[in-house]
């Protein structure tokens, strides 16, 4: 019960459409039934008609010699008049008759204001009697000795007395609404649909996916909010572009100085004889190569998440592992570590070579530095049903199960981890597997280290 | 040997060249493209060590200017633009070898050791390495002054490898070398190697597992420490 009350509070715009549409179409009934009704009491259907003067008239020509019956019969009349107009027997409150004949009343109906004389013939005048308005009209008969009064109150509120009687104009929008309520909220489901679409491609978008919606309605008014979000978009995406460029050129720039520090402290080298001095060139050329690291993985994680379309093409995986293993032996053998490479046949993907590169490159290097000197880094690739497997196993220390989701953040480092390092590689890793579809996940190697699995879908072959 | 170093940086450029001068190489230092127009008329470099970010030319047109007049001379760019676009560009303009910024003096001086070998080297030199030695005119091999008989592809591979010494060379890159673009036995490559192995002895080449081969200048010593 309190779900659908909360439900009924949250503001929907087919709610609002519908109280709106429905709000306006009982201002407009009702200034129309206004409208009508003032009309009508201003000048009485009863009393423009002349039928009922006409009906008098002849009452009182056939039944001149029996004045007893034809104050009976017009007063029967007056009651009938009475009755249709609605007001009672108050003649405050209703019809009035008063009949003359050679200007003397021989009938006037109860308590009917006897003052009210118009000036006139046959037309309709609003005239003060007893301190109230009334509206009347007069007509003579044809012979010309008989005159008919007709009067009716002419009060403001009057009008209200006339509506209660004349309630059958409401009823047909009370019985209405109920029926326009359906249709009217079907319709505006309907009509809402294209908005519905708009939604659901909004809502599947990822953070990294600026490009412009895809779904463009052709109704306007959608139409300049999906051009709204569109521009919106654009926006970001050049300030995210700008921001990437700023970092990449920043990069750039860092790495000729930083070559040139290590070239001058490679040359000094030769000239130092003492240890203590040879320790602290090595500390230098140390931080100068975190330093370059560093750099490169900035550049290749802006690489990797750099917006602009490359075309995906169908790659060598094996040959491409096999080339960047041979890249990385020296830094293996430098830590005296081997390196093996199990693959049975040749893999196709589809994908990015650069930034496939830098996936493997990554990831194996990130097996090498934490693997201890004499260890064994295992890569293997293997096709399985449904996609193709990249496994690198080392024997380092592993990651703990609690720290394996977050190592993916950027410069996020196990807190246990004396190794130096950037904290962007499995930043790297990650954006290069989901731009090319494909998944990586950490477990445990058979020799207790880290195990780096990557799930590239199947090549499909043309 | 004559190398001009064309870098703009002053303090890169002075760290190369006297890490350069250290090694016993003659180093011509210049800063501008026109300077190292001019220094290759004047002392007709060996080698040219060229940074690609000059401030007054691109680099890539000094490039192709060397490449129209003074054909032979190897060629290795310097850059701080490391991508495989610019990488390959490098390459398609007619440079010899490549070396992204910040680089290492070990790798500096090997990829000039190995160009220098590669052009002017061969006619009068062995390339020796622990009694392995390789003389590249006659295709001679001996191993400790003992002359050892290889068929072509052996070789083929022999010299391969020790033209590249510490570098991995995958199986894909020596299946190329030394059987052409045809189609060969997966296992042919295995063959060749056991033959040399047999040959020359185990000592050499180390086998980096599903990856390729190697030469190292000093060899690894597995599982110690």
């Amino acid at each position: 019960m309190r779900n659908v009350w909360r439900h009924m509070r949250t503001p929907t715009f087919v709610r609002r459409i519908m109280v709106a549409q429905m709000l306006l179409l009982t201002l407009l009934w009702c200034l129309f039934l206004t409208y009508v009704l003032w009309e009508d009491l201003r000048s009485p259907p009863i009393l423009t008609g002349s039928k009922t003067y006409e009906t008098i008239f002849t009452v009182v020509k056939s039944m001149e010699d029996h004045p007893q019956e034809r104050t009976q019969v017009l007063s029967a009349l007056s009651k009938a008049v009475r009755e249709n107009y609605g007001g009672g027997e108050d003649p405050e409150l209703s019809i009035s008759l008063i009949v003359r004949k050679n200007k003397e009343i021989i009938y006037a109906s109860d308590g009917a204001p006897a003052g009210v004389i118009n000036s006139r013939y046959g037309k309709i005048e609003r005239v003060e009697s007893d301190g109230r308005t009334w509206t009347s009209r007069t007509l003579k008969s044809g012979n010309a000795d008989t005159e008919v009064t007709l009067i009716t109150p002419a009060g403001g509120w009057n009008f209200f007395i006339y509506l209660n009687s004349r309630g059958y104009y409401v009823m047909p929008l009370l019985v209405c609404i109920p029926f326009l309520l359906f249709p009217a909220w079907l319709s505006i489901r309907i009509a809402m649909r294209p908005w519905h679409k708009v939604v659901n491609e909004v809502s599947l978008r990822t953070p990294d996916d600026l490009s412009p919606l895809k779904a463009v309605p052709k109704h306007s008014e959608l139409r300049q909010m999906v051009d709204a979000i569109n521009g919106f978009l654009a926006r970001v995406r050049e300030s995210t572009e700008r921001e990437r460029v700023f970092i990449a050129d920043a990069a750039h720039e860092l790495r000729t100085p930083l070559a040139a520090m290590r070239i001058n402290v490679e040359a000094l080298q030769s000239y130092v004889s003492s240890d203590r001095q040879k320790e602290l060139l090595a500390g230098i050329i140390r931080s100068n190569s975190r330093a370059a690291r560093l750099v490169n993985q900035l550049l290749l994680m802006m690489h990797s998440e750099a917006r602009i379309d490359t075309v995906m093409e169908p790659l060598q995986l094996t040959t491409l592992i096999q080339e960047r293993m041979a890249g990385l032996a020296p830094l293996a053998a430098e830590r005296r570590i081997e390196l093996e490479f199990y693959a049975e046949e040749e893999i196709w993907v589809t994908g990015v070579r650069e930034r496939l590169m830098s996936l493997i490159d990554n990831v194996i290097e990130n097996a090498v530095k934490y693997s201890p000197g004499g260890g064994r880094v295992e890569v293997e690739l293997r096709s399985l049903n449904q996609s193709t497997q990249l496994r690198v196993s080392d024997a380092g220390p592993g990651i703990p199960v609690e720290l394996r989701e977050r190592v993916f953040d950027r410069f996020f480092r196990d807190p246990n981890q004396m190794q130096s390092g950037s904290g962007l590689g499995l930043a790297i890793v990650k954006a290069v597997a989901q731009q090319h579809n494909s998944s990586v996940s950490l477990s445990t190697s058979a020799e207790g280290g880290l195990m780096v699995s990557v799930n590239f879908p199947n090549h499909k072959s043309a | 040997m004559k190398i001009l170093l064309i870098e703009d940086d002053l303090d890169l450029g002075n760290g190369v060249r006297i890490a350069l001068a250290d090694q016993g190489f003659d180093v011509i230092w210049v800063r501008r493209k026109e300077d190292a127009l001019h220094q290759l008329h004047v002392c007709v470099p060996e080698l040219v060590l060229l940074d690609l970010g000059l401030p007054d030319g691109d680099g890539m047109s000094l490039m192709a200017c060397l490449r129209q007049q003074h054909n032979g001379i190897p060629v290795i760019i310097l850059t701080a633009r490391g991508t495989l676009q610019d990488r390959l560009s490098g390459l398609d303009a007619g440079a010899d070898d490549y070396l992204v910024k910040p680089f290492v003096l070990a790798e500096l001086l090997a990829r000039v050791r190995a160009l220098a070998r590669r052009s002017y080297g061969f006619q009068n030199e062995a390339i020796e390495l622990r009694g392995l030695s390789l003389y590249v005119p006659t295709r001679r091999v001996t191993v400790n002054a003992r002359h050892i008989e290889l068929t072509a592809s052996e070789y083929a591979l022999l010299e391969t490898l020790m033209l590249r010494t510490d570098r991995v060379l995958t199986r894909s890159f020596l299946e190329e070398r030394i059987f052409g673009a045809k189609e060969n036995m997966s296992n042919a490559l295995d063959v060749h190697m056991g033959n040399l192995r047999r040959k020359i002895g185990d000592s050499y080449v180390r086998t980096v597992r599903g990856v390729g081969y190697v030469i190292d200048t000093v060899p690894i010593q597995k599982g110690a420490g």
